[in-house]
């Protein structure tokens, strides 16, 4: 579905002085490189995340994969297609849902938009009727699609968004930011909206997110960027193996010394009776026993490192 | 497709209704600066009023149907990423911009029918010299055509600054300036000193829609004037055309959206 084959995108910028005359007439230009001889294989109905900090490279590869923007070397095939000659009949097979980014008319009902999609797309009326009821129902916005844009909440807009993007069912969705700026109850409901999306219409989906919530609850797949490089790409399962540390919640029976705890890892919260202490994996053992030689207690539990943390680790090398 | 298009570009326009209104203001007054000015020129000699009159009436007609463009929108689109939307849709990107130009300027036309219904009754005007010949209106529809297009290549071709600067108005405005200066909506051209005149034909200025007001005002444009006039325009049109392709093939593939 998606190939990538050691694409590198370079960016060319001009550097502003405080000189207007040499800004104008010598302006100096420096080269960023986003991404650095990246490869991958994407198969049809895969969930992915793409995570990585700013900068990362992951908004480029998605315009790369979708066509928007030219590639510095490499080679990028998506359902066979160069994205960037942008073929109609590649066009009508993806889409790209930006999170800050409207596709609506702002001062027009978005059912006005919609019918204008469905003659783009050349959707059949039978089942753009379908298609528009179906997702309504789904996103429980039947009473919104003839409200002008310019009324509508965030997360209605955002729910309309999804609508504007799907409407002529693409096999591949390319996601970026689906739920900036949305308030909890709307994200839980986008992101429940794109799963059964996904497993119904066996799409294949590309996600970005700074919400790790996003990616942790939709993908099944991770890819880590870092300064333009993949340096991690597998699924979950591999990504609790890298996990390295394990957090220990005990509830003392009475005070204990800091030093005692000190002895145990990294203490990561005290307040009596609860202390969290953050160890190694490999120490579980041999720091449980130290515990029950050493330390009176009511409860103790052990529990996983957040993901979070573990890309956190993977990112810094650490 | 493109039906609807014109369709919601319409409905979206009327959307400001205030906004609406302050603009058919504004363009009324814009007709009645030059010709209350020229009126008083010629007020010893009726003839010539009368004419003048109708030049500026036409011209404004005209001026409502080939220079209203929708297309200034690209460069804040560029600027703003907004554009990406448009590029992922398969449609063709220059034609999407054309049908809701198209828009603008029916709506613009028919605005521009009442204000001169109005302009008549004001001014008391008797007619507009037409030349009812069939070779006439032909050459009136190839100018007008030619007209809108240059307009629409030229003020894409200024949008495309919003790839490189976001200061792309003060360009568009001083082209705007100027095209409106040598264009013939404060002077008739063939009223300016004949050098000038002269220099003015190889330039698109006056192919915008100043020759197709002159032949719309019955003004017979005929043999090796009509061939020279035809041959710079198409001449224009192709010019802006090419530029207009190659510097989007261009832009796009260096243009890089970054942050956008």
């Amino acid at each position: 579905m998606i190939e990538v084959k050691n694409l590198t995108k370079i960016y060319r910028s001009y550097q502003k002085t405080k000189n207007f005359l040499r800004d104008l007439f010598f302006r100096q230009s420096q080269e960023t490189v986003a991404l650095k001889n990246v490869s991958f294989k994407i198969k049809k109905n895969q969930f992915v995340g793409l995570v990585g900090p700013n900068g990362a490279g992951k908004t480029t590869l998605m315009k790369i994969l979708s066509g928007i923007l030219y590639p510095t070397a490499g080679e990028v095939r998506v359902l066979g297609y160069v994205p960037f000659e942008k073929k109609k009949t590649f066009l009508k097979q993806i889409t790209f849902i930006m999170g800050q980014k409207t596709q609506l008319y702002w001062d027009l009902p978005s059912f006005e938009t919609f019918n204008l999609l469905k003659t783009i797309y050349e959707v059949d009326q039978k089942v753009f009727e379908k298609t528009i009821s179906h997702l309504s129902k789904i996103l429980n916005c039947q009473d919104l699609l003839l409200k002008p844009v310019k009324h509508l909440s965030l997360g209605q807009r955002m729910k309309m968004e999804l609508i504007a993007a799907l409407i002529h069912q693409p096999k591949i969705i390319f996601l970026d930011e689906p739920t900036i700026g949305l308030d909890l109850f709307s994200q839980e409901a986008i992101r429940t909206f794109l799963k059964n999306y996904q497993k119904d219409f066996e799409a294949t989906v590309v996600l970005t997110s700074h919400y790790l919530e996003d990616v942790k609850k939709l993908a099944d797949r991770l890819i880590i960027l870092n300064q333009g490089e993949i340096i991690f790409d597998d699924d979950w399962s591999a990504i609790r193996k890298r996990s390295s540390k394990k957090y220990l919640t005990i509830y003392l029976e009475k005070p204990v010394t800091k030093k005692i705890l000190n002895e145990l890892g990294e203490i990561v919260f005290f307040q009596f009776p609860k202390v969290v202490i953050k160890i190694k994996k490999i120490d579980l053992l041999e720091k449980i026993a130290l515990i029950n030689k050493k330390i009176p207690y009511l409860d103790l539990t052990i529990e996983e490192e957040k993901i979070e943390e573990v890309i956190k680790e993977i990112l810094t090398g650490k | 497709m493109y039906l609807t298009l014109l369709r919601i570009s319409l409905v979206e326009y009327l959307s400001y209704r205030l906004n609406f209104v302050l603009w058919r203001f504004r363009m009324m007054i814009n007709i009645f600066i030059p010709i209350f000015l020229w009126s008083s020129v010629y007020q010893q000699e009726p003839a010539k009023r009368e004419k003048i009159i109708a030049y500026f009436i036409l011209f404004h007609v005209l001026y409502s149907f080939v220079y209203a463009t929708r297309t200034h929108e690209i460069a804040s689109q560029i600027q703003s990423g907004e554009i990406m939307n448009l590029l992922l849709k398969p449609i063709s990107f220059f034609r999407y911009h054309f049908v809701r130009d198209l828009a603008d300027k029916f709506l613009n036309l028919f605005f521009s029918l009442i204000e001169v219904a109005i302009i008549f009754w004001l001014l008391k005007q008797k007619q507009i010299l037409l030349k009812y010949q069939v070779t006439n209106w032909l050459i009136f529809g190839y100018l007008v055509t030619v007209g809108l297009l240059i307009n629409f290549f030229t003020s894409v071709l200024f949008s495309f600054i919003g790839f490189v600067s976001p200061e792309y108005w003060a360009p568009r405005f001083l082209f705007m300036i100027t095209t409106h200066l040598f264009s013939g909506l404060f002077v008739p051209l063939d009223l300016l000193p004949r050098t000038l005149f002269e220099f003015l034909l190889y330039t698109p200025f006056p192919y915008f829609s100043y020759w197709a007001t002159q032949v719309a005002l019955g003004q017979s444009i005929e043999g090796n004037f009509l061939f020279k006039i035809i041959s710079l325009s198409l001449f224009w049109t192709g010019v802006f055309f090419l530029m207009m392709k190659v510097l989007w093939n261009k832009l796009l593939q260096s243009f890089s959206f970054w942050g956008k």
